[in-house]
């Protein structure tokens, strides 16, 4: 399936780690978000937001013009920590803000209303495959619904009791997505078959191979086959040379 | 705006509820109205509510898929054994069709595994670490579900869970639709699954949107919800002549309030969208359709919201009840167990009416049903489901292909 990336954003909880991947400047102090709605929100979806705004902002689309896909494996996971300890320790009444603001589609619900957008919005989960899952909604939107569609793949760190891996969070990837076009810069995915993969152990991170395609699409010329799912599941992208 | 011209048959479903295992059980109390709501068993809880809890006893997972064991993994297996294993059947000849890797699963769900992590929870304050046996990414992770269907079947398509609140699983089938009408897949199980948790029950009482009796839906009364869980799986395959027979799916329409986290627009501006876009999809006017199976969630701005919206898209009246006062509110299944009450209607010929309705608000200004009525020409239905963050999702039915 081919698609052209119209625009990029990212945002990283730590400024060292956005520099380490050559990102500087990508806090994520979101212009859409009052300071108030800052300190409601959690760093899933001020992450999410922040990348969203920057990836319309690199397409020079409107933020509420277009439907979005969030996609993560975990999403508002220090809430759902919150409210677990809460119940645990029979912590009641649960707090009514943090009980909505656990939904997987939090970040969703928040994007439609500060960007006045009323597209659809998905929000998506899809284990280690969450990156290459979200491309395909994306991919199977942009063939039947619409033009554009914003992919929004974040992910924060989980605490402790829930911690996942030693895989790459705090950090979102947002990618502005249009159909396939030779003027712009696309790219292309597929699947090669595996034989016989087991289960993998390592937990791959869907947020880790969607900064490597975003940093392929800024850079085409470094760029090779990337990976896209564990390799077990056999998924990868190439970034298709445009005029 | 590029539109789907696909309908796309679905060739087996099937659903548990807290009715029993099965789509009999559930047309039989829809049929007579009867309300499954009690007080729960489950677990012990601090709130006087009734649910709709699944109370057979559930299959267990096989040993090489145990890392996967939650009840919501049960439930779906359950769903997958009911009715004499007619979807898992549907499947297993869809994979002599297709191929395994053409056969997609999407799943809608709002909980996932959370009733064990909240055990896992329990046992983490006392000890200090979490149990041996819980599995954060097959267990808790939004796409648990999925992949344990997958797994379970042996396929090695697609597979993702939609999570978007109460309308996941009706946003699940319009992703599934969207898959196969899109070629990445010749067929996809779709549906829903979500089990009764502490989270929800709470969470819901904290914002007092919980009725301590059994809910009445679109009652002047109306006191607000009862939760339930269940699961919900659909087969969607590719349009195909020895399909033309079966029910299709016509049209799904998605929009975005933009309003608020938990209040519906006031006058279901997003609804209306919704309903709006799924009846353009299925090329049907707003007369061509025979039953609207809606959200009704029984809280007192959520049906009044959703009575605006089908007042301002159907003005000139339509058969329309709610079906949360027999099932409870299902949450992340929802959109699925009631696009499998919207088929039995259309193949059954039967239009449920809305359980526990003493008298209809008088402020909607508009007819619901209150008993069930069967009638030969049921030939198109709408299911309409809405969500927390104001995610909207209408799906609308038909008893065969090309617009009924």
């Amino acid at each position: 399936m081919r698609f052209s990336v119209l625009g990029v954003g990212t945002s990283f909880v730590e400024s060292a780690m956005a520099e380490t991947h050559g990102f500087a400047d990508c806090d994520m102090n979101s212009q859409l978000l009052s300071p108030r709605l800052r300190r409601r929100m959690s760093s899933a979806t001020r992450l999410a937001l922040t990348a969203g705004e920057r990836a319309c902002a690199d397409a020079n689309v409107d933020v509420s013009s277009v439907p979005s896909v969030f996609a993560s494996i975990a999403g508002e996971i220090k809430v759902t920590d919150t409210l677990c300890r809460n119940i645990a320790g029979r912590d009641f009444p649960l707090s009514p803000t943090q009980f909505h603001n656990s939904v997987h589609n939090t970040a969703a619900g928040y994007w439609s209303m500060v960007t006045k957008n009323k597209h659809a919005a998905q929000a998506l989960g899809a284990g280690e495959n969450t990156w290459v899952m979200g491309l395909l909604e994306s991919c199977c939107q942009l063939r039947s619904l619409t033009d554009k569609v914003l992919l929004i793949c974040y992910e924060e760190a989980a605490p402790e009791p829930l911690v996942m891996g030693e895989q790459i969070s705090d950090c979102a990837v947002a990618m502005l997505l249009g159909i396939p076009s030779d003027k712009k810069r696309s790219v292309c995915i597929y699947q090669q078959r595996v034989e016989h993969a087991g289960a993998s152990t390592e937990l791959w991170s869907p947020v880790s191979a969607a900064l490597a395609l975003a940093k392929a699409v800024r850079h085409p010329q470094n760029s090779s086959k990337l990976p896209i799912s564990s390799t077990a599941h056999g998924w990868y992208a190439e970034v298709v040379h445009g005029e | 705006m590029k539109q789907l011209s696909q309908s796309i048959p679905i060739t087996a479903y099937s659903a548990v509820t807290a009715c029993g295992l099965g789509n009999t059980p559930l047309y039989m109390a829809l049929e007579s109205g009867k309300n499954c709501l009690q007080p729960l068993e489950l677990f012990h809880i601090d709130i006087p509510t009734c649910v709709g809890e699944v109370r057979e006893v559930l299959p267990e997972i096989s040993e090489s898929l145990r890392r996967f064991d939650t009840r919501n993994a049960r439930l779906a297996l359950a769903t997958l054994n009911c009715e004499k294993g007619s979807v898992r059947h549907a499947v297993m000849h869809a994979i002599e069709q297709y191929g395994a890797d053409r056969i997609g699963v999407v799943i809608g769900t709002s909980t996932s595994g959370m009733y064990e992590t909240e055990l896992a929870y329990e046992y983490f304050r006392d000890k200090q670490h979490m149990p041996e046996s819980f599995d954060f990414l097959n267990q808790h992770a939004w796409g648990a579900t999925a992949d344990y269907l997958k797994y379970e079947l042996g396929l090695s398509g697609p597979a993702y869970a939609i999570s978007t609140a109460c309308s996941s699983s009706s946003k699940a089938i319009a992703s599934a639709q969207r898959l196969i009408a899109s070629g990445v897949c010749d067929a996809v199980l779709a549906g829903g699954v979500d089990s009764l948790c502490r989270l929800t029950l709470y969470g819901f009482s904290s914002l007092e949107l919980l009725s301590e009796k059994p809910c009445t839906p679109l009652d002047k009364n109306r006191q607000g919800i009862n939760l339930g869980e269940g699961g919900a799986l659909l087969l969607l395959e590719k349009p195909d002549s020895q399909h033309a027979d079966r029910p299709h799916l016509l049209g799904c329409g998605e929009s975005s309030d933009a309003y608020h986290m938990t209040a519906p627009h006031p006058d279901g501006l997003g609804a209306q969208q919704a309903m709006h876009i799924a009846l353009t999809q299925a090329g049907l006017s707003t007369k061509e359709i025979d039953y609207v199976n809606l959200h009704a969630t029984g809280t007192v701005m959520n049906d009044a919201s959703e009575m605006k919206a089908i007042k301002a898209i159907f003005q000139s009246g339509v058969k329309c009840s709610g079906t949360k006062g027999i099932t409870g509110h299902t949450l992340g299944a929802a959109g699925a167990i009631e696009s499998i009450i919207s088929l039995l209607a259309l193949e059954c010929g039967m239009m449920p009416g809305t359980a526990g309705l003493t008298e209809a608000d008088t402020a909607f200004q508009y007819d619901v049903m209150g008993a069930s009525e069967t009638t030969a020409s049921v030939r198109t239905v709408m299911s309409n489901n809405f969500g927390f963050g104001g995610n909207n999702a209408s799906l609308i039915f038909g008893q065969y292909a090309d617009n009924g």
